[in-house]
This record gives structure tokens, C-alpha cells and sequence, in this order.
């Protein structure tokens, strides 16, 4: 449960990151969807978030939507709500021009945010009950020691 | 899918239904069409050798519109929008609110919908309706007739749309870095548009010979000077010249000892003669010769060649209201 937890924080931590560099390329260099996810996964080859992965590959038999929405759709490590919010961006990204583009990418970085900071709550409380089921599990031993 | 050339690359951008019956197509057909033409709830047209042709849902071509002529909905004209813009409106967005697209393979798109204006410039198109895919060829020999008329001069190249002004520059081009002329030539082309290198994956894929550099996606006033600075090149390719800043930029660079290429529209030396770019171009004193090709089918035919000293006579008879003497002998030498 709390390597669970651990787990999402760091997906979580890792699709903000993947939304600022998206944010970047878009604003610096103006690279299309595809080229930014490609350059992603060559910068990040060990990435947590295995549906880019998975989208890059789809995108060779796939129009980029598609593609977008079908690996999102297929990765179930991803809770429901983040996919909603990512299935939503995967609309949004690449129908305007940059400034909107900008404007929705900080828009769904801060969505994603609110979700990284409940998961964060979570585990650290999951860590308080973990110290205190041990604390009191070692009192408990001790108690029927003596 | 392996793409290996820009028809190809034109077939794949097209909507799901349209692509399979173009890939059933005679290679005859759609080796020789210049543009596929889509538009919203009309008839989709090829235009090429054979002129314009329509094609039917079983994919046979007819030079008449039936009623069974493929029809292109509204959809099918957002899903090839959608893959001409890569899913990335944001890549394209200065080249949409210019009325095109240079995909890969250095295809050219036209596209046709509502302008959303601000303050008279446009911000964007909407509701496009129509889109133009011109298919970019690669004609190897095509500027053999300039090339053995070359004598180190600049040279401008006039002709009306779809007379092969951007094939016949990348053929020049070529030769010219490749060192068909006796020795090789510092060669540097100014692409803005993207269609004479033409790119796919960001690489080069025209062939634009050994001892040439290529600025590409760069404003052309721009890219002359940057080249000028730069590249030390000894010609400078530019296609399209349209706007007096890029020929306040072409005369800089002829200041600095470079020579040019360039191509214009025209189809007649009536309009060569009242186009005020060519003018000005013509009053640099570095250009020599014109050359005027024709629309017919082949590539790069030399309409009529004008000496740039008499053209010059001519211009300033037209100035003062004297008729101009080259209407009535149009040299043919192609």
C-alpha cells in the first residue's frame, strides 16, 4: 500500500515534469506533439510513464489523438481521475497555437498538481500509521514478554 | 507504411476512405498529378498531365463529374488538416495564417477557410474548407538549358504558377554545387517555405549537391543576410522573391560580391514588365538574364530569354508611355 503510494507521488512528480518540458518545446522550438514526446523518451529513457512509451509506438500506425487516448485508456497503473485529466489534455494538445497551448498546459499541470499533493498527503499519513503499528506492535511484544 | 516519396507522403496525409481508393490508383495517374485537391462537399480532384481528374468510390478516373465521384465531408477535411499540421497547430501556426502548410517530402498545402483577424493581421484560420496538396517533384536535367547558358551571372527566373520556377531553381542549384559548371560553387539556398531541400524526420532529402548549405524555415530578408555573413557563399538561391525588404536584402548581398538566383511570378513579359519587384531587382545592375518558362508539361522549358540591359530600356519606355516592343516577340527557344 505505501510503495503504492510511493509509487503514484513519483508518477505524478514525472508527468509534471513531462508537461514542463512539453511546455518548453512548445514555447522555444515549436516542435509537433510527436517530436516533443520522441525527444522526451530519448531524454528519459528510464521514465515511469510507460503510456508514452506506449504512445510513441502507437503514434507509427495511429493519427496522434488516437494514439494519445488508446495508451492512456490501456494503462491502468493510472488512477481513473488523472485519466480523465490526461485524456482530456490528449483533445487539447496540438489544435492551437502556442500561447494557448501554453495557457492549457499550465492549466492541466495545475490539475495534476492538486492530485500529487492528495497522493503526498496519503502517504505521508500511511508512513505516520506504519510507525505507530510498529510502535505499538514492539509495546505490545514487550507487554507480553514480561 | 514505409514512405518513400512525396507522393506517397501526399497519399498518407489524406483522410482513411480516400487513401485506400488512391493506393488502388494506376501509378500512370498519380505519378503524374501535380496537386490532389480537396474540398468541403465537392468532388476530389487530381490535376495533372491529364488535367483535372475525378475519381469515382471504386477508384476509376474520369475526366467528367458523376455522380459517383468521391465526395469530401467536412470530417475528412479536419482529419488530413489534422495530419498535415503533425496534431500540432502550434508548429505550423505563422505558415497557416500565410494560407500553407510544408509538410515532409517538401509537399506544399494550400489552405482555404475563415480568416480570425485582429487589428487587420490575421491570428488564425478557421472552418477550413478547402485544402491544395501540391505534390513537389524532383526533375534531375531540368536546368540544363540555364546551366549551359551560365556565365557566373545572377539570373532571375519568371513564370506562372505551376510552370516549375522551384524545380527548375533546386535542378540550378544543384548542378551549380555539384560543380556542373567547370568548378564547384559555393552554394547557398534560401528555403523559406521548405520545398527545395525538402526535409522528413529533419533531414535533407532533395539533393542539393556537395558544396551547398541550406537555411531553411529562415525569413528570406533575413536568411541573405545571415548567409552573407556566415557562409561566404559565392551564389545565393532564393525562390519567390516578393517583398521589397527581401530585395533591399538581395542588393545588400550584392554589395558584398554575391551573386543570386531568384525566381519570380510572371507569365508574360507584360506582367515582368509591370512588376515593381522585378524592377527594382533589374536596377540592381547585377542581374544579366531572365529567363520566362511556360506551364506546359514539361518541366523547365525556356518560354523566352530576355537580355536584363534591354528589359531595362524597355521598363523605362513603358515609364515615360511608350508601347513596350517584346509583346508581339515572345522568343520561343525552348
Amino acid at each position: 500500500m505505501s510503495a503504492e503510494l510511493s509509487r503514484r507521488v513519483e508518477e505524478l512528480s514525472e508527468l509534471i515534469n513531462f508537461m514542463y518540458f512539453y511546455k518548453t518545446h512548445i514555447q522555444y522550438f515549436q516542435s509537433s506533439v510527436i517530436r516533443i514526446l520522441r525527444q522526451y523518451l530519448k531524454e528519459q529513457p528510464d521514465t515511469a510513464l510507460k503510456f508514452i512509451v506506449k504512445c510513441s509506438e502507437y503514434c507509427n500506425n495511429y493519427d496522434f489523438p488516437d494514439a494519445w487516448a488508446r495508451s492512456v485508456r490501456e494503462n491502468r497503473l493510472i488512477s481513473v481521475k488523472v485519466s480523465e485529466i490526461l485524456l482530456d489534455f490528449g483533445n487539447r494538445i496540438g489544435t492551437s497555437d502556442t500561447e494557448t497551448q501554453l495557457r492549457y498546459t499550465e492549466y492541466y499541470i495545475a490539475e495534476i498538481r492538486k492530485h500529487m499533493i492528495i497522493a503526498e498527503e496519503k502517504e505521508r499519513d500511511n508512513k505516520k500509521l506504519y510507525i505507530i503499528l510498529g510502535i505499538s506492535a514492539g509495546l505490545l511484544s514487550a507487554i507480553m514478554i514480561i | 507504411m514505409k514512405i518513400k516519396n512525396s507522393t506517397e507522403y501526399a497519399i498518407n496525409l489524406l483522410p482513411s476512405r480516400v487513401r485506400e481508393i488512391l493506393t488502388q490508383l494506376s501509378p500512370e495517374i498519380m505519378n503524374t498529378a501535380y496537386e490532389i485537391r480537396l474540398r468541403e462537399n465537392r468532388p476530389l480532384t487530381l490535376f495533372g498531365k491529364y488535367g483535372t481528374v475525378f475519381i469515382d468510390e471504386k477508384g476509376i478516373c474520369s475526366s467528367k463529374f458523376s455522380d459517383s465521384s468521391i465526395i469530401i465531408s467536412k470530417d475528412e477535411i479536419n482529419e488530413c488538416f489534422g495530419r498535415i499540421c503533425e496534431f500540432s497547430v502550434h508548429s505550423h501556426q505563422k505558415d497557416i495564417n500565410n494560407g500553407f502548410v510544408t509538410t515532409d517530402f517538401g509537399n506544399r498545402v494550400g489552405i482555404c477557410g475563415t480568416a480570425v483577424c485582429e487589428n487587420g493581421v490575421i491570428r488564425s484560420i478557421r472552418d477550413i474548407t478547402s485544402l491544395n496538396i501540391r505534390i513537389a517533384k524532383e526533375f534531375f536535367g531540368c536546368a540544363d538549358g540555364l546551366i549551359n547558358d551560365f556565365n557566373g551571372e545572377s539570373l532571375i527566373i519568371a513564370g506562372p504558377p505551376n510552370s516549375g520556377k522551384t524545380t527548375v531553381l533546386r535542378d540550378f542549384a544543384r548542378q551549380l554545387s555539384n560543380g556542373k559548371t567547370g568548378r564547384y560553387i559555393k552554394t547557398a539556398v534560401i528555403d523559406e517555405r521548405r520545398e527545395i531541400s525538402a526535409k522528413f524526420g529533419g533531414q535533407i532529402i532533395n539533393d542539393l549537391g556537395i558544396t551547398c548549405d541550406v537555411l531553411d524555415s529562415y525569413p528570406k530578408k533575413d536568411a541573405i543576410d545571415i548567409a552573407v555573413r556566415t557562409l561566404s557563399p559565392e551564389f545565393i538561391i532564393c525562390d519567390e522573391i516578393s517583398t521589397l525588404e527581401e530585395i533591399e536584402s538581395i542588393k545588400r548581398g550584392i554589395n558584398c560580391g554575391v551573386k543570386f538566383a531568384v525566381t519570380v511570378h510572371a507569365g508574360s513579359i507584360d506582367e515582368i514588365l509591370h512588376r515593381r519587384q522585378i524592377e527594382e531587382l533589374i536596377d540592381t545592375y547585377s542581374f544579366r538574364k531572365l529567363y520566362l518558362l511556360d506551364n506546359s508539361d514539361n518541366i523547365g522549358r525556356i518560354k523566352a530569354e530576355y537580355d536584363i540591359g534591354e528589359l531595362r530600356n524597355e521598363i523605362y519606355r513603358c515609364r515615360i508611355g511608350f508601347d513596350n516592343v517584346y509583346t508581339d516577340r515572345a522568343e520561343n527557344v525552348g
